[in-house]
């Protein structure tokens, strides 16, 4: 027995050692097609038939799954129907059990038939006394796929084959790795053949010019299209710095921005996929200029550090021009609009000039005026037209008349006489002012405007204030029927008197002589009057009357008016007090006599219980200017320091008058209470007295309390004549 | 005889009349103011009254012609107004406060006797 145990023994180890010898065949095939094949599936299949053919196992087969385990590439070698079979379910898109084990782990698996694993598996019948090897392909951390091999169980190198195997599996496993990776490779150079590709047919076809620069700024590619730019070629352009194709002043803009990017850069702040836009002007070959609009970015390499840079330029020397041109036109626009304005602005200042002119004169106008268009609407207003109707023109402007006066009345007046259309049309209008006694009284006055060709274009008003005026009037015919009534009694008397005594012969001969005095009398009164009327004509139409002035002595003229004025009235006493000494003054001696007979005839008439009237009479010296006192008079100070003068005064102890009254008493008619028609008169006394007062150089004012009593004060100047003795009276 | 009052604050203008009328036969007496003169005439009880239409004083002529003709004792009195030449309206109010008739001033004596005998009959 051991005799054929040896030789079992040696067989097998002849055997073993004949398996080895073919294992390493396969090996050393194996590792020839891993260096050259490349071709995936001829891969593949070579292994699978070197398996079978050099090892002789009964078949062989990879296969390589996508993600989900459904075999992409496979293939199998081996006679026989198994292989087939096997081939159906690869195609199937199934693994075989086997192969899905082997897939999920790293060991090799071994499996000797019948085992549960290929339970199922049509290939595992017909297939007996078989050993399967399963193993996994995986490289670098990637799963290809499985290797099977089913080889008969007497070849099987138990010990030493699964290692082995093993290690020819990593080594197809690192064949498809490379293969992958060289797949890859070829894919990415095709990928950047083809766009490099494209990339010239665009930078070869376009107007634009594409160009890359290196980090010195000299151009490492530039497009053909170049040369349509500056007639310089690529090649020529390679040659050139930028400081040859850039005028200075775009040369500077490019190295600023250049700068500025690099600063950028270094502070690593900004964005890494910047695109600058410049605008430069490029110097042809010939030395004209044309203007680019460049766009550049920076490339960078693959670590991320900026490299080189792009750009497309772009022409815009036409753009440019453009924009000159408009540019220039825009200027002579703005030129041509310039003058035109101040021309406007020329005329507009001539024609305020000439509207301020025109209000410089509506605003003197003392009478109110107002212009309506022809839809009655207010154009125009002046200042005194505001102040009268108490509206501001700014208010009504451009509105209807009648809209904008407040005051009813006076709209409708207004509105009437617009719409009768005609000129000249008048009417007056009560204000209704402060004092609600003596309403302002206005008139108004309408003129059509005819614009062109006569037509009607609007209209004027013209506001009056004619209060003063209707005062005057009704004064004046207040005047007129007191004068008339102050005539007719005396001639009432007149007339009655001489008629009797012309009709009957009855009467006796003491009462014929009372009636003659009557009538003379009457006669009198009724001249005083006629003067009175003759002294205000004169004096209303502004005609002076002559004075006869000679050396006077007045205090005798003032005893004597006194003294008749005392045989008219037992109820006043006339005290004078005079100075011993008489004053030659130079006087009309009989309007002086009516000076005082006027004070004195309004002292009487003034003071009806009776009373005392005191004369008296001061020198006033020559003070001069600046010797006055202060609290006097103005006028008074004035006068006194210019002349040396004399002041007589007339108090008496009357009714007195308000302060209203003393500021009225020189008005021409004005007579203090004209209801109290016991106290008669023309109402001219006093304005008579000032007339002649002052015709002397001289001036009067008046002084009174209500109820106590009035004093009048007049003062003229004193001529003292050299040489002459006092006047004789 | 009959009374006649004149009343006017005139004294010329009084004193005219007086010496006009009492050439006839007519006893004068005078009033200077209309307040006077409704006085007087209640007092006296004229015949006739010749009442001079401005006055002053508070009661006018007017006044006292409306007082007097409103009065039952003094109604019965005619009354001729003394009025200013050219005043239509004093006549028209005169003549509406109840005057009998009226007379201009200035006056013809001949004239205002004669109005008085018409008057008076």
């Amino acid at each position: 027995m051991k005799f054929r145990n040896e030789n079992t023994m040696l067989t097998e180890k002849t055997e073993g050692t004949r398996q080895l010898r073919s294992l390493l065949s396969t090996i050393r095939n194996i590792n020839k097609l891993i260096i050259r094949e490349r071709e995936t599936d001829r891969f593949l299949q070579g292994i699978c038939d070197n398996f079978v053919e050099s090892r002789e196992f009964s078949y062989a087969w990879i296969a390589l799954p996508d993600n989900s385990g459904a075999p992409v590439s496979f293939a199998v070698a081996g006679p026989g129907e198994e292989c087939l079979a096997i081939k159906e379910i690869l195609k199937s898109g199934e693994l075989p059990s086997c192969g899905k084990k082997a897939l999920a782990q790293s060991e090799i698996v071994v499996i000797e038939d019948p085992s549960p694993t290929c339970a199922g598996c049509p290939v595992a019948e017909k297939v007996v006394d078989n050993v399967a090897v399963i193993v996994r392909l995986e490289s670098h951390g990637n799963v290809f796929g499985v290797l099977a091999l089913s080889i008969p169980k007497d070849k099987f190198i138990e010990k030493e084959e699964p290692a082995l195997l093993k290690e020819i599996a990593d080594d197809i496993a690192f064949a498809l790795h490379a293969m992958e990776t060289e797949k890859k490779r070829k894919a990415a150079e095709e990928s950047l053949r083809q766009s490099k590709e494209k990339y010239r047919l665009l930078a070869e076809n376009t107007s634009d010019v594409i160009w890359v620069t290196d980090m010195d700024l000299r151009f490492t590619y530039i497009s053909p299209s170049v040369e349509s730019h500056i007639d310089y070629t690529p090649e020529e352009m390679m040659s050139l710095t930028i400081d040859r194709i850039l005028t200075p002043g775009s040369l500077e803009v490019a190295y600023r921005a250049f700068e500025e990017e690099k600063d950028i850069e270094a502070s690593g702040l900004q964005y890494p996929f910047r695109t600058r836009l410049l605008e430069l002007e490029l110097i042809r070959k010939d030395g004209s200029t044309a203007w680019t609009e460049v766009k550049m970015s920076p490339v960078r390499d693959p670590e991320g550090r900026w490299s080189s840079i792009q750009g497309v330029a772009r022409d815009i020397t036409e753009r440019k021009q453009a924009e000159k041109r408009i540019k220039k036109h825009s200027e002579k626009l703005e030129r041509m609009v310039k003058e035109r304005t101040s021309e406007i602005r020329r005329s507009l200042y001539d024609t305020e000039e000439a509207r301020d002119r025109m209000d410089g004169i509506l605003k003197s106008v003392a009478d109110g005026l107002i212009v309506t268009d022809i839809y009655n609407r207010i154009i125009l207003m002046n200042r005194a037209a505001e102040d009268l109707l108490g509206v501001r023109f700014s208010e009504v402007i451009d509105r209807p008349i009648e809209v904008a006066l407040h005051d009813e009345t006076l709209r409708e007046l207004l509105k009437t006489t617009l719409e009768r259309r005609g000129t000249g049309h008048q009417f007056d209008y009560e204000l209704q002012g402060e004092d609600p006694e003596h309403p302002g009284i206005l008139r108004a006055r309408t003129s059509i405007i005819e614009g062109k060709d006569s037509k009607y274009s609007g209209v004027i008003i013209i506001l009056s204030d004619v209060t003063l005026e209707r005062e005057l009037d009704r004064m004046k015919s207040e005047f007129i029927s007191m004068a008339a009534h102050e005539l007719r009694n005396p001639l009432t008397s007149i007339m009655g008197y001489s008629e009797l005594l012309m009709i009957r012969d009855d009467i006796k001969e003491e009462e014929r002589k009372k009636y003659i005095s009557n009538i003379n009398k009457q006669s009198v009164i009724l001249a005083e009057i006629i003067n009175d009327l003759l002294d205000v004509s004169r004096i209303e139409s502004g005609k002076g009357f002559t004075l006869n002035k000679v050396p006077s002595d007045m205090f005798h003229i003032i005893r004597e008016v006194t003294s008749s004025f005392q045989l008219q009235t037992d109820k006043h006493t006339f005290d004078i007090i005079l100075p011993e000494e008489p004053v030659e003054v130079m006087l009309d001696r009989e309007k002086m006599e009516q000076v005082l007979g006027n004070i004195l005839s309004n002292a009487v008439k003034y003071s009806p219980e009776g009373g005392a009237i005191r004369l008296s009479a001061k020198k006033l010296l020559d003070f001069g200017i600046g010797d006055s006192e202060p609290e006097e008079d103005e006028k008074e100070s004035a006068f006194r320091a210019l002349h040396s003068a004399l002041e007589i005064s007339i108090a008496d102890q009357g009714i007195g008058m308000t302060p209203d009254q003393v500021q009225k008493i020189f008005d021409k008619f004005y007579r203090a209470d004209t209801s109290n028609t016991t106290i008669s008169g023309t109402g001219l006394g006093m304005s008579i007295v000032k007339q002649l007062i002052e015709a002397h150089d001289g001036k009067v004012w008046v002084e009174s309390k209500l109820g106590k009593g009035t004093t009048v004060r007049f003062a003229i100047p004193v001529r003292v004549q050299q040489g002459r003795g006092p006047v004789q009276s | 005889m009959k009374k006649i009052l004149i009343v006017d604050d005139d004294s010329a203008v009084r004193r005219l009349v007086e010496a006009t009328l009492s050439l006839e036969d007519y006893q004068i007496i005078q009033a200077e103011s209309g307040k006077e003169a409704t006085t007087v005439a209640k007092a006296e009880k004229p015949d006739l009254i010749i009442m001079d239409v401005m006055m002053p004083g508070g009661i006018d002529g007017l006044e006292a012609t409306r007082i007097l003709k409103n009065d039952p004792e003094t109604r019965g009195c005619t009354i001729i107004m003394l009025t200013a030449k050219g005043m239509a309206d004093d006549r028209k109010m005169g003549f509406a406060a109840g005057a009998d008739d009226y007379f201009v001033k200035p006056f013809s004596p001949l004239g205002l006797i004669n109005k008085v005998e018409d008057v008076l009959g």
